[in-house]
């Protein structure tokens, strides 16, 4: 009897406080293993090994900073680059505000919202594979768009994938059409969330429909817009699946990115110390782009 | 658990008696491979069910002669040489597997395959039996380390009913180059192009050592010669397109479809034209003569042992059964690949197979670049395009390309 009072009383042992902290981190070990597995796991790796030289089939050799500096003078990865930046400058910017503008539409009282909602989000719904095959054959010589345009009296054969000029652009009105219904959906949640009252207020003052969605519904929105600006930079940099499929980074690397790059490289040629270096480049890059939009786009908004 | 450590033994001591073979004075061991037994898992790229299903049924061929065997077949459905090299970084390739000579390189030079002459000498094997080309590249340091399955070479497909419509003699055996511009010229009409080259090395190059060129001195006048030649139908003339720019895939797409008249493919496309477009009317030749020679590219396979096989004598007797006479000739007669054993060429009769069968003599293997070949090919097909699109001269494109493959082809 005594022994059991002492017990009761005393404060949780040691051994409890460890035994409970065991407990609490076995139910999150699946959790916590996997990502700490394959994903800080990977990214060390990845780190030691943009300082090797490793084909898989030996051992890797230390070589330092050789990768980077090879890197850097590697004309297929400035044009890479180059080619990623122009995508994202273009890319970004238009995605966003047809974003904006789809979900300032859908957020009126309009006769079948709900059709509009589903039919614009279903481009997101469809795996990049398919709809990038689609659009390739949409924009084949003799394809939909060559004779959409010879319909309207524009004459013309454009080999939209197979021309150095025409294919960057071609990939990217393929990827605003795919993701920017994605965007539609985050800024829909907020711009719900804009008081009322506000809109009120600017009715009486007089302002109409398009100055509203300029000076209220965008600056209210910001934190949406960081959002999707940040997400879609990250988005861009890594652009891959399209060029993959559509291009293979083709016409003469005119749609070369760094992520096909790095997967030709690494996967196909068996570079992994040089694919692991110009991974870490990447993120990097990604990492200052994100940290100035930063620096601009994120204010809370004042109402 | 006993007979498995058992077997381990022996494995190892197969393994000593491979590595001792090679010291010249030591007796080779002579003989049969013994009693077999135990797992042998194979494993390679599976390009049809049709083709899949042939295997198949040889190596179930193989499992009734030796019932002691069990023969494991893993296919590996895409981006094969990836699959596979992760599997040997990791140990976990199967004991036989298909290895392209286009990478082999990379697996004989690192200590990943096994060498099989002593194998293949008490099988009574002979290198001799082989077609030369072929065994050879599958040959480093004076050993072998695979054994030819099939093998491609480039030849000359045209559409009969273009040529008939355009009134042009068919192609022959001897054709010249000027035979193949003279005939693209006038088979191009309309939307048809004469001829398909894609910006591809591994359709230019035959066309180099037809001129006298080599990839070492690439931008000398040969080499120039070559590549206006090969480049001259589309940028000059515009008889050929890119496949790209005819919105295909790839040239044999574009001759299937009617929109090319004549393409440089392998045995590939009158297997797949044979099988899913029944209507076009095809013939193949050899490639054409050049201005210094007849060249070919060779293309070839061989079935390969890991090193670290735990069952070496019975993955060299499935190797050596699928490579044998018997079933090569099944092979050729269900008409998938040609055979890789000099005796069986005469059971050629097709002479679409035939013309591809004869560009082994005196064509070079798809290896000319050892393990760089595939880096030196990105390079070539840069070059070429760029031509082909003038976004630049001839010699300008060379000049950059013999300075960035130079390093690549020490």
């Amino acid at each position: 009897m005594a022994v059991i009072a002492r017990g009761a009383v005393r404060r949780p042992s040691r051994f409890r406080y460890w035994r409970q902290w065991l407990t609490a981190y076995l139910f999150i070990a699946p959790w916590l293993i996997f990502p700490l597995v394959f994903i800080a796991g990977a990214i060390v790796l990845a780190f030691y090994f943009s300082l090797t030289n490793y084909d898989l089939l030996s051992d890797p050799v230390f070589v330092g900073l050789d990768n980077y500096k090879k890197a850097m003078s590697d004309e297929s990865f400035l044009h890479a680059l180059r080619n990623v930046a122009t995508y994202t400058a273009v890319v970004v910017p238009v995605q966003t505000f047809i974003g904006l503008v789809m979900a300032a539409i859908l957020n009126q009282k309009l006769p079948f919202r709900r059709f509009f909602r589903v039919a614009w989000y279903l481009p997101c719904v469809a795996s990049s594979v398919v709809t990038t095959l689609i659009f390739m054959w949409l924009f084949l010589p003799d394809g939909f768009i060559n004779a959409a345009l010879n319909f309207v009296g524009i004459n013309v054969r454009i080999n939209w994938l197979g021309d150095e000029a025409t294919a960057l652009p071609t990939i990217m009105f393929m990827n605003i059409w795919a993701t920017a219904a994605t965007f539609m959906l985050i800024f829909l949640a907020p711009m719900q969330d804009v008081p009322g009252p506000v809109y009120e207020a600017a009715d009486l003052d007089g302002a109409g429909p398009i100055r509203q969605f300029f000076q209220i519904t965008i600056p209210l929105m910001r934190p949406a817009i960081f959002l999707v600006v940040l997400l879609g930079t990250i988005g861009c940099f890594q652009l891959f699946d399209q060029v993959k499929i559509a291009t293979n980074g083709g016409p003469n690397e005119a749609t070369l990115t760094v992520t096909y790059l790095l997967w030709r490289q690494g996967f196909r040629d068996l570079n992994m110390g040089y694919a692991s270096a110009l991974g870490v480049i990447l993120f990097v890059v990604i990492f200052a782009v994100s940290l100035v939009q930063r620096r601009f786009l994120d204010v809370r908004p004042d109402y | 658990m006993k007979r498995k450590s058992v077997l381990a033994i022996l494995a190892l001591v197969a393994l000593l008696v491979a590595a001792c073979g090679g010291t010249p004075g030591s007796t080779t061991p002579s003989g049969t491979l013994g009693p077999l037994s135990g797992d042998v898992r194979i494993s390679g790229w599976s390009s049809s069910p049709t083709e899949d299903a042939l295997l198949t049924d040889s190596i179930n061929a193989f499992k009734t002669a030796n019932p002691g065997v069990n023969v494991k077949w893993e296919p590996i459905a895409q981006d094969y040489e990836t699959v596979l090299k992760t599997n040997l970084a990791a140990g976990t390739e199967a004991d036989v597997f298909y290895a392209d000579i286009f990478w082999i390189d990379s697996l004989m030079k690192t200590g990943k395959l096994l060498a099989l002459d002593d194998y293949m000498s008490k099988t009574g094997t002979k290198k001799e039996d082989f077609v030369p080309s072929l065994i050879n590249a599958f040959t480093y340091q004076g050993k072998t380390y695979g054994i030819p399955k099939d093998f491609n070479t480039l030849g000359l497909v045209y559409n009969k009913d273009l040529f008939k419509a355009a009134g042009v003699a068919e192609p022959t055996n001897d054709w010249t180059w000027t035979d193949l511009q003279t005939a693209a010229k006038k088979l191009t009409s309309g939307s048809v192009v004469g001829l398909s080259l894609p910006a591809d090395a591994a359709r230019f190059v035959p066309f180099l050592w037809q001129a006298g060129g080599d990839l070492n001195n690439i931008n000398n006048a040969a080499g120039i010669a070559a590549v206006d030649f090969y480049t001259g139908f589309e940028a000059k003339d515009n008889v050929s397109k890119l496949p790209s720019e005819l919105g295909m895939g790839w040239a044999g797409e574009a001759f299937e479809k009617g929109k090319a008249a004549m393409v440089f493919e392998g045995g590939w496309l009158p297997a797949d034209l044979n099988n899913n477009f029944k209507t076009v009317n095809y013939g193949v030749v050899q490639m054409p003569k050049g201005t210094a020679a007849k060249s070919n590219l060779i293309f070839t396979v061989s079935y390969s042992i890991s090193a670290k096989t735990k069952n070496p004598s019975a993955a060299w007797a499935l190797a050596n059964y699928l490579t044998g006479s018997d079933n090569q000739t099944k092979v050729l007669k269900a008409g998938f690949a040609l055979p890789t054993r000099q005796a069986l060429s005469s059971s050629i009769t097709n002479p679409n197979s035939k013309a591809i069968f004869d560009g082994a003599p005196y064509g070079k293997p798809f290896n000319y670049a050892s393990a760089n070949t595939g880096k030196v090919n990105d390079e070539i097909n840069k070059a070429l395009e760029s031509v082909m699109l003038k976004k630049s001269s001839t010699k300008d494109a060379l000049d950059k390309l013999a300075t960035t493959i130079k390093p690549l082809l020490q």
